[in-house]
């Protein structure tokens, strides 16, 4: 195909999509109105200096806690070096257990899990439980040995602080993706993404970190972490 | 410096008094004002969504949900920016979030299903250009993701190499070089289409 073909017919769709685009529907809009985020930062400053340096260091260490959230103006495609999520080897569910050295939590409402996934190609290892009626992972590693961090678009996602069983968690949805930080069984460190969208929850417990996917909100999700 | 665009284009997305004049009342709470602010950019928004969703309904829940989701930001649009690239940044980005939902609820076995919204039987010439840009896009599904963007980018929401490399992530130069393999690609992925 020569490469003027090429070009016409790429011009011939963009006119044929236009046919069919639709118009945007300004009733989404509803009652929203933009968002004045520069107040609000100023509003909470002055909060926060009239609160005093009591509040402080209940907030750094509540901050602290949890997992590093960078603001990126786009996703793009994966950095060089980052390799594709990869949850590991499908094995029997009770076979999670002998293959890492920490004890698997599993969520008590759900019910046995229907497929767990192990890495033990690295350090620490990590486990992954499926479940499939529902639709919910819960992975599960060592806070020493795997590193999180998310990256976020604040304007198509957000990051939210939320409680899960007394304890804080960071609700993420939206435009966002998830980079591990471990270590291989070459004894290199590598760096593997780990899909966001719609929402995942991410908390720690007992030097070990969880991450669910797939509730259907942070209520949700909340409610399942405290099921642990 | 010059523009990589044609002068028509660039006449186009120049910033007019008028646009800065929505662009404020719209930042007011103005609805009418932020929707016809967006209104020149509803096709390319629609046309990149598609690029990258596949599929009409769901680019238009992309382009929908990316429009609102743009208004609610407005305040982080910097004044005297491209309004497009902006625009087409938040819907691109909510396309992504549209291909991961309905990836999910593939996964779930809750398959949409499909709602492509076809037109009455039209003429037979608008027949086949609905069957070809239906080739045109499955082509595009089948390429690696970012050599898709890069030409999403370029014939679907006609941005600017410099703006379409910063929206990728990349360095202009790169940009070029992968949207010359990409239309590579895609010539090849036609030619097998084609038969």
């Amino acid at each position: 195909m020569a490469e003027r073909e090429l070009e016409l017919r790429l011009r011939a769709a963009v006119a044929e999509l236009d046919s069919r685009a639709p118009e945007f529907d300004a009733a989404r809009l509803g009652g929203a109105r933009p968002r004045r985020f520069r107040r609000q930062l100023v509003a909470l400053a002055c909060i926060a200096a009239v609160a005093g340096v009591a509040a402080a260091p209940a907030a750094i260490s509540a901050l602290r806690g949890l997992f590093a959230v960078d603001e990126v103006p786009v996703l793009g495609p994966l950095e060089p070096g980052v390799a594709p999520p990869y949850a590991g080897r499908s094995v029997p569910v009770p076979a999670a257990q002998d293959s890492v050295s920490f004890p698997v939590r599993m969520i008590q409402s759900l019910g046995a899990p229907d497929e767990a996934r192990v890495r033990d190609d690295i350090t620490g290892g990590m486990v992954t439980l499926v479940y499939r009626s529902s639709g919910i992972l819960l992975t599960q590693w060592r806070t020493t040995d795997v590193d999180a961090r998310i990256a976020l678009v604040p304007a198509a996602g957000k990051a939210e602080v939320v409680e899960a069983n007394g304890r804080r968690a960071l609700w993420i949805e939206g435009a966002a993706r998830g980079t591990f930080t471990l270590v291989g069984a070459d004894g290199a460190i590598h760096r593997e993404s780990f899909e966001v969208g719609p929402g995942i929850l991410l908390w720690r417990m007992d030097a070990m970190a969880f991450l669910l996917q797939g509730a259907d909100s942070k209520t949700d999700a909340a409610r399942l972490a405290s099921s642990l | 410096m010059a523009s990589d665009l044609p002068l028509e284009l660039a006449l186009r997305q120049a910033p007019s008094e008028r646009e800065s004049e929505l662009l404020a009342r719209a930042k007011r709470g103005d609805h009418e004002a932020y929707a016809r602010l967006v209104r020149p950019y509803e096709r390319a928004a629609f046309r990149v969504a598609v690029a990258v969703t596949g599929r009409d309904v769901d680019a238009e829940e992309a382009m929908q949900n990316g429009l609102v989701k743009a208004y609610r930001s407005l305040h982080r649009f910097r004044a005297g920016a491209a309004f497009r690239p902006w625009l087409v940044r938040i819907v691109v980005n909510e396309a992504h979030n549209v291909v991961r939902e309905r990836r999910r609820h593939a996964r779930l076995g809750a398959r949409a299903a499909e709602q492509r919204e076809t037109a009455g039987a039209g003429p037979d010439e608008a027949m086949i250009a609905r069957a070809d840009v239906d080739t045109v896009l499955d082509a595009l599904g089948r390429l690696p993701e970012p050599d898709r963007l890069a030409l999403a980018l370029r014939y679907f929401a006609e941005l600017p190499d410099g703006e379409a490399a910063t929206l990728a992530g990349t360095s202009t130069e790169a940009y070029r070089v992968r949207l010359v393999r990409a239309r590579r690609r895609l010539q090849r992925i036609l030619e097998e289409l084609d038969g």
